[in-house]
């Protein structure tokens, strides 16, 4: 038994692949699912979603959803770039970006917390890739 | 008689013409083709965040949880009412832009009548300068979003809107754009954006009962919700901008047959006159020769 595992994003899909084993970013920590899992609804943070089986891959997802049932794990990202497109974006812009905007800044409330996490993990993730 | 040189100059310019509106409905055809790809590729997005909202908001409101996010609340006097009107940046494409103003027009004097104030945001610059002539308590024009539908401009729209709703400066939130049917109907429409109205599915849509939430239903409800705004400003945005191709090519595709309908008609008025002057001519020749006897 596998699974199927579909990033989309509101550009459009990135990934459809059957794959064994998928390890996401979860908001609260990053989570495995096989096949068979439970099925539920995890909010994802920024980071890297791993993923293993006739397919082997890597695509790097800047927040979203994932919808998990027992044969399909469903991505909604806000936005996504596979390993090899990695370059295209322009993860130190991003960086720079949250370090100008809330350098200094205690945490203010939590969405926003959330918000730099998922934003710094992602570009992260991105430039580590690139290297 | 018209004269023979006028006729043929006036050939010359509808031809000239035609070749204009063939190249623009060309033009408009090929964009229509990445709009509508664009469009396209929204969707499977836009629907399962749908969904996702439907099951979500369906569970807590059976637990009773009726506010449970405060762009779902419903507020109890409508006192001021925002409309977020879509139209093209430029002209040339039919009924268009005049179906939309026309629908806006009718809004504008509904909650008048029912004494509420309007704010107007308006996207493209026709609609720009047709809010500019509307008497509204306030009008801001959202530049430079046709030309450049981005993800990131979208979202500042989105989030501008949002937030005149949250500071209470608005109590509603209601989109009048151009729906794509398919390339030969759009569809003026006006439908609410805030409060989200969560989309009521069949009772066979409610999610099974044993799904687990992480972190909760209530944080994933705060992110599905923004999100599910945006993605129908998106929306409304990408078809209006495919609705605007598929009308411009419309109606650059009828102005070629009438121009072309016009050369014909033309054509034939020509031959009529050049004919005159030769009989005319004999006739005079004729008449010469019969006077020399």
């Amino acid at each position: 038994m596998s699974l199927k595992l579909e990033i989309v994003t509101p550009t459009g899909k990135v990934l459809d692949a059957e794959v064994n084993e998928v390890v996401a970013p979860g908001a609260l920590g990053e989570f495995a699912v096989m096949p068979s899992h439970r099925p539920g609804i995890v909010l994802l943070g920024g980071g890297a979603v791993r993923f293993e089986g006739k397919t082997s891959g890597v695509v790097f997802v800047r927040g979203g959803v994932a919808e998990i049932s027992a044969d399909r794990v469903l991505i909604l990202a806000d936005e996504a770039v596979t390993a090899e497109n990695a370059g295209t974006v322009d993860a130190k812009a991003i960086l720079d970006k949250l370090a100008a905007e809330h350098a200094g800044h205690e945490f203010v409330n939590d969405e926003l917390q959330q918000h730099i996490e998922t934003e710094r993990r992602y570009a992260e993730a991105v430039l580590s890739a690139g290297r | 008689m018209a004269n023979l040189k006028a006729i043929r100059k006036r050939i010359a310019s509808v031809k000239n013409t035609q070749k204009i509106t063939k190249a623009m409905k060309m033009v408009s055809s090929a964009k229509l083709r990445r709009a509508q790809q664009a469009m396209m590729q929204l969707r499977p997005y836009a629907a399962k965040h749908r969904e996702l909202l439907e099951s979500l908001a369906h569970q807590l409101i059976e637990a009773g949880e009726v506010d449970a996010h405060p762009l779902l609340t419903a507020r109890e006097e409508v006192k001021t009412v925002a409309f977020l009107a879509i139209s093209s940046d430029r002209g040339m494409c039919g009924a268009f832009n005049a179906s939309i103003y026309r629908k806006l027009a009718e809004a504008l004097r509904e909650r008048k009548a029912a004494g509420q104030s309007v704010v107007l945001f308006t996207v493209g610059r026709r609609m720009g300068i047709f809010g500019r002539k509307q008497k509204v308590e306030q009008h801001e024009d959202m530049q430079d979003v046709i030309s450049a539908a981005t993800q990131s401009r979208v979202k500042e729209i989105t989030a501008r809107v949002v937030q005149a709703f949250l500071d209470g400066q608005v109590d509603e939130v209601v989109i009048i754009s151009n729906r794509f049917k398919s390339a030969l109907t759009q569809l003026p429409t006006v439908y609410g954006l805030l409060p989200v109205a969560p989309p009521t599915g069949t009772e066979s849509s409610a999610p099974a009962a044993d799904l687990f939430y992480e972190p909760g239903q209530a944080a994933l409800l705060s992110y599905v919700v923004p999100r599910f705004v945006e993605v129908q400003v998106r929306q409304a945005i990408l078809e209006s901008i495919a609705g605007e191709h598929a009308a411009r090519m419309n109606a650059m595709s009828s102005a070629t047959d009438n121009a072309s309908g016009m050369i014909q008609s033309l054509t034939l008025e020509m031959n009529r006159a050049r004919q005159a002057a030769i009989t005319k001519e004999l006739m005079e020749i004729i008449g010469g020769a019969e006077a020399m006897k």
